[in-house]
């Protein structure tokens, strides 16, 4: 979405206009439940942060600061809720009533790919809780080190200290996991 | 640069500084380990990447949208007192306020400890009092004068009694 549009759609918004507020989340809607799934891993809590994420984005956007992205403030929003989530420990029975219909769908991904990032997930659940959020922003959203910093509120050298140490665990994974993967294809 | 503070800018060497990035190369073209590590840094980057690009959907977008919309809180015209409030928690006036009161408590502290200030004495509570008492004995001297040149004024051995009497009694009142 061009950010004049973007900004327009914002105006509107706050004046009450819903129809530009339900326009306004269908552009970011995808990349909020994207980096939500990332942090939760579930995909019907993973609606429901999204959900309240754009609710809390309607009631706070007077408050938005047009000298960031639109989706950088978004993002801070999406990692605030699911880091108080983790937090909480509050996670739903992880048993899906509609198994089929409520599994997100992965765009033109193969057997190979499902399995690194089913394998890299698992990694990134072991990282403490800032080098995750820091890893899933940089490393796997791709924002700025800026904009993760502006994000997580954190300074350049803290941020810079998480992702080495997200980055270093993830690799020594990597590794040990194809080390065993190579292994056992040796033995069979 | 040794290998040991260089290996944690390998890893974040998307990251460097231009001049960073200057220091590691100028040490990578020395040091084939360091070299082997960078090149094995950036695969895994790579994989990574390849997680990146994957997103996750959800099921039912649109739906999702509608119960968004759905939910949503309709905009209430806000009171005056919350408009204050809401205008009271601007940064920038928080700021400014702050700003003010600090320079308020310096001016105040300079006033306070300023030793080139003369030392002018005040009046204490006992001088008023002495001050008050004064008056009061001056007024009370002054009728005691009256009186007695009033008392001076009607008694005359040349005058009779019921006279002097009737004298003092005017004078008096």
């Amino acid at each position: 979405m061009e950010p004049g549009a973007e900004r327009s759609l914002i105006m509107k918004s706050i004046s009450g206009n819903q129809q530009a507020f339900r326009l306004l989340v269908e552009a970011h809607l995808e990349f909020a439940y994207s980096l939500t799934y990332r942090f939760i891993r579930e995909p019907m809590e993973s609606e429901d942060i999204v959900q309240e994420a754009f609710i809390k984005v309607w009631k706070n956007l007077n408050r938005y600061d047009t000298s960031y992205r639109f989706k950088t403030w978004l993002g801070k929003i999406v990692t605030n809720l699911c880091l108080d989530n983790l937090k909480s420990g509050r996670r739903r029975n992880l048993v899906p009533l509609e198994p089929t219909v409520r599994e997100p769908s992965y765009q033109h991904q193969d057997l190979e790919s499902h399995e690194l990032t089913e394998i890299v997930y698992r990694l990134a659940e072991t990282l403490t809780e800032k080098q995750r959020a820091v890893f899933i922003l940089r490393d796997l959203e791709m924002f700025s080190p800026d904009e993760v910093c502006t994000m997580l509120n954190m300074p350049p050298g803290n941020m810079k200290s998480n992702l080495y140490y997200a980055r270093l665990k993830i690799r020594e994974g990597l590794e040990v996991y194809y080390r065993e993967k190579r292994s056992t294809e040796k033995t069979t | 640069m040794d290998c040991k503070s260089i290996e944690q800018l390998l890893y974040l060497y998307t990251e460097l500084a231009p001049d960073e990035k200057e220091q590691v190369k100028e040490h990578l073209e020395s040091c084939t380990a360091c070299r082997q590590l960078l090149e094995s840094i950036q695969q895994t980057q790579q994989k990574i990447h390849t997680v990146a690009v994957h997103r996750a959907v959800p099921a039912h977008a649109a739906n999702l949208t509608r119960r968004i919309v759905e939910k949503l809180p309709s905009r209430s015209k806000t009171s005056p007192a919350e408009a204050i409030l809401q205008f009271m928690n601007k940064e920038i006036l928080r700021y400014s306020l702050s700003t003010v009161s600090f320079i308020l408590v310096v001016v105040f502290m300079i006033q306070f400890f300023d030793p080139g200030q003369p030392n002018i004495p005040t009046r204490s509570a006992t001088s008023k009092v002495v001050v008050l008492n004064a008056s009061q004995w001056r007024s009370a001297f002054s009728k005691k004068q009256q009186s007695r040149s009033a008392v001076a004024q009607c008694i005359s051995p040349f005058r009779s009694d019921a006279y002097i009497k009737e004298c003092l009694m005017n004078t008096l009142k």
